[in-house]
Formats: structure tokens, sequence, C-alpha cells
């Protein structure tokens, strides 16, 4: 089953849930899929057995055969070429705005005037940590789009025979909805404060546009805090496990450690839950 | 010679506009005829490449210099690149003191593009 892990706000405790839901269940694959920040790796501490690289298609202009014509220029959508016509005869291009869409060599009129190559944009590392497998994509920074990168980790999370934990970006655009259109089931971990609510709904919407199956996690729960429990039940989503606001997870938080170990039963216990809902 | 300059307005008595991609409007003068052309910049709303796409409309125009206040890194680069040389124009010129001063070699011309950081200040400032 594939269960990715969304929050709307960040800093709401996904990645934390995650690993300590993926550590739980163990064997799985904890896929960390935050690719322009993952920090995953640094709690989990994972063997990597694999690092591919991610590349992309780019425009590649060949001077002896371009006639500078600049149909390629005038199709591009992103406007990373720019051709200057003779005399000048020249070819810009700037990879900060190319998406790789490929319209370009589509529509140039001369054979192998263009021609793509294929540029580096970020990496692949898989590896183990115990029980868990481990799978995280890092982009380079300065890419302008987070999503090719993740649409090639789902291509391989749907490969995955077992349980698959992805944790996925913050926020509600399209990086989110390509780390959460492959699951069998979204958990949304929310935090008791005002800010946390009003990104929930945000991403609550998303997740109802994509017709997922979800629940709510609370993190850094509090005695007598009902913030997003009323939200929940206002919305009739179920609220499968609340895990308490603690100063010494926060201390090992920024030690680069996790209380593994801790919570196992009850995460054991949602896993159950998750299949039930899912029916 | 058609020189191409950013402008806050459609007339000749407008303020030369100090930001290049995000312009209010361009004129396209012709220093040999003294006719002038104003179009709205219609890529000012774009969300990125906006300096490139104006950059392109003055390749397009044929335009053989370019007049504004700034030009950011991705302009500089087409334009120099195209061999059309940008001016900086004094700041509350307005576009026929500009060509003015132009045309007696008075402006300065840009030897650098203007960093991005001042340009994205710049920006919001005019917002």
């Amino acid at each position: 089953m594939i269960i990715s892990v969304a929050s709307g706000k960040g800093g709401t405790g996904k990645t934390t849930f995650s690993l300590l839901f993926a550590k739980a269940i163990a064997p799985a694959l904890y896929v960390d899929a935050d690719v322009e920040e993952p920090n995953g790796s640094i709690f989990l501490k994972p063997e990597i057995e694999k690092e591919e690289d991610f590349t992309e298609p780019v425009p590649k202009i060949i001077p002896e055969k371009c006639t500078y014509c600049g149909d390629c220029a005038r199709a591009c959508p992103y406007k990373a070429l720019v051709i200057i016509p003779p005399p000048a005869k020249k070819d810009l291009f700037f990879p900060e705005l190319c998406h790789s869409c490929g319209v370009c060599a589509y529509v140039c009129p001369e054979e192998g005037a263009l021609i793509e190559v294929p540029k580096k944009k970020g990496l692949i590392r898989t590896g183990r940590a115990g029980e868990l497998d481990f799978m995280e994509g890092i982009l380079n920074i300065g890419e302008p789009t987070a999503v090719p990168l993740i649409k090639k980790l789902m291509k391989k999370v749907r490969e995955y025979p077992g349980d698959v934990i992805v944790d996925a970006p913050p926020g509600t655009s399209c990086p989110v909805v390509e780390a959460t259109q492959d699951a069998d089931f979204v958990i949304l971990v929310a935090e008791p404060t005002p800010f946390g609510v009003h990104d929930l709904s945000l991403v609550v919407d998303m997740i109802r546009q994509l017709e997922k199956k979800f629940a709510i996690v609370v993190n850094k729960a509090q005695e007598g805090n009902r913030l997003v429990e009323d939200y929940a039940e206002k919305e009739g989503i179920p609220v499968l496990l609340r895990l308490p606001f603690s100063e010494n997870l926060a201390r090992m938080y920024s030690r680069g450690e996790l209380p593994f170990g801790e919570f196992k039963e009850q995460l054991r216990e949602l896993r159950w839950k998750i299949e039930e809902i899912s029916k | 010679m058609k020189i191409f300059i950013t402008s806050k307005g459609k007339t000749l008595d407008s303020p030369v506009d100090p930001r290049f991609g995000r312009a209010e409007y361009y004129i396209v003068y012709d220093t040999d005829t003294g006719e002038f052309k104003a179009e709205e910049n219609t890529f000012k709303r774009g969300q990125t490449a906006v300096g490139i796409s104006l950059a392109q409309r003055i390749i397009e125009e044929g335009a053989g210099a370019a007049i504004s206040g700034n030009f950011g890194p991705n302009a500089f680069e087409v334009l120099k690149a195209a061999e059309i040389p940008m001016f900086k124009a004094k700041e509350g010129q307005t576009v026929k003191e500009a060509v003015e001063a132009f045309l007696k070699g008075e402006l300065q011309q840009m030897s650098s593009a203007t960093p991005r950081e001042v340009a994205e200040k710049l920006e919001k400032e005019l917002e």
C-alpha cells in the first residue's frame, strides 16, 4: 500500500511522523519526496547502496546546421531560448527557465539543427536502514520545478512490492499533487494552531479534488487543545492518532535523532486502521 | 536608426520607466524621420523571463539602441549578444529628453547589468 504523508503547512512533523511510522511497520520503503530539501536521511542514517543521476533533456543548437529562423525561441513557452537572427547569428539558452518540455526540438524545421542533450538535474539515492528500505530525491539548487524528479520517484514507488511511506513536500502545489496522486491513502499531519488548521483546510481541499481516502494525525498535541479535532469533526474527517507535544522530542530532533521505538504499538495499530478505512 | 525606450506613458513627454522588463510601455523612436510608436508592454505581468521577452521584442523591432533606467542580467545578456547598445536614462528624464541626450552622446552606456537584487527592489517600489 502506498501511504503519502502531506501537511499543507510546513514544519508540522511530516518527516518525524513518516519516519516513526515507517520504522514501526518495517519491512517497508520510506521515500523522501521533499526533493527541494530532503532531510529524512539525517535521522535515518541509511547505508546508501545506489546513487543515480536524474537527468532531463535540454536543447543544444548545432551552429553548422541552424538557420537561426527562431521558430524554437518563439515556440518556447518559458522563453528559455533566444535566437539572434543573421547577421549576428547567435543562440542563448537560459537553463534555469527550461522545463524540458521538448517543444523546441518538435518545431525545429532543420534536421539536426537542434538536438536534445541530457542535463543532470538531481540525484536519486537508495539504500537501507535496518529493516527499512530507503529512497530519496535530491533536486539541484536553482532547478525551476520539482515535479519531474518526484514523478520519477513515484514510478519507482509503484514497483515496490510492500508498504511505502511517501514523505511529501509541504504546501498544496504541483509537487504535492505529484507525491500524493498515486497514493492508496493520504495521512495529513496537522499541528493544533490557527495557522496549522488553516493550511490543513487547504490541503484537505486538494486531497478531496484528487478523490483520495485520507485521515488526520495530530502532531504536537496538547491537553485541552481541540483546534484540529473540532475542524475534523465539522468536516467529517477521521483523526487516527495524536502524537503529544514533547520538549524531549524537539531536543532530539535538533540533534538529528528521533525516538524510534516509541509509539510503536500505536503506529502499528494505525496501519490497521488505515487498512480498515481503505476497504 | 530606431531607438527603443521604456516609458511610463504613450507620449514623448512621458517619463522613462526605470524598469526594463516590467516597464508599463515602450516607445520606438525613429531618429531619421522623428516618427514614433508607443505600445503597451504585454510582458510586464509575466512571472518569469519578462526581460528576455522584451529584449527579443527589441531585436524584432530592429532597433539600434535601447534606453531604460536599468537592465537586468538576462535582458543584458540577450541585448549584448544581439549587439544592441544599452543606455541609462537619467532619473526623471522624459522620453524626449532621453532621446535628445542620447543623440548628443550624453547618456551613459551600460557596461554591466543592474544586479538582480537592485532590480527586484526597484520592481517592488514601483508596484
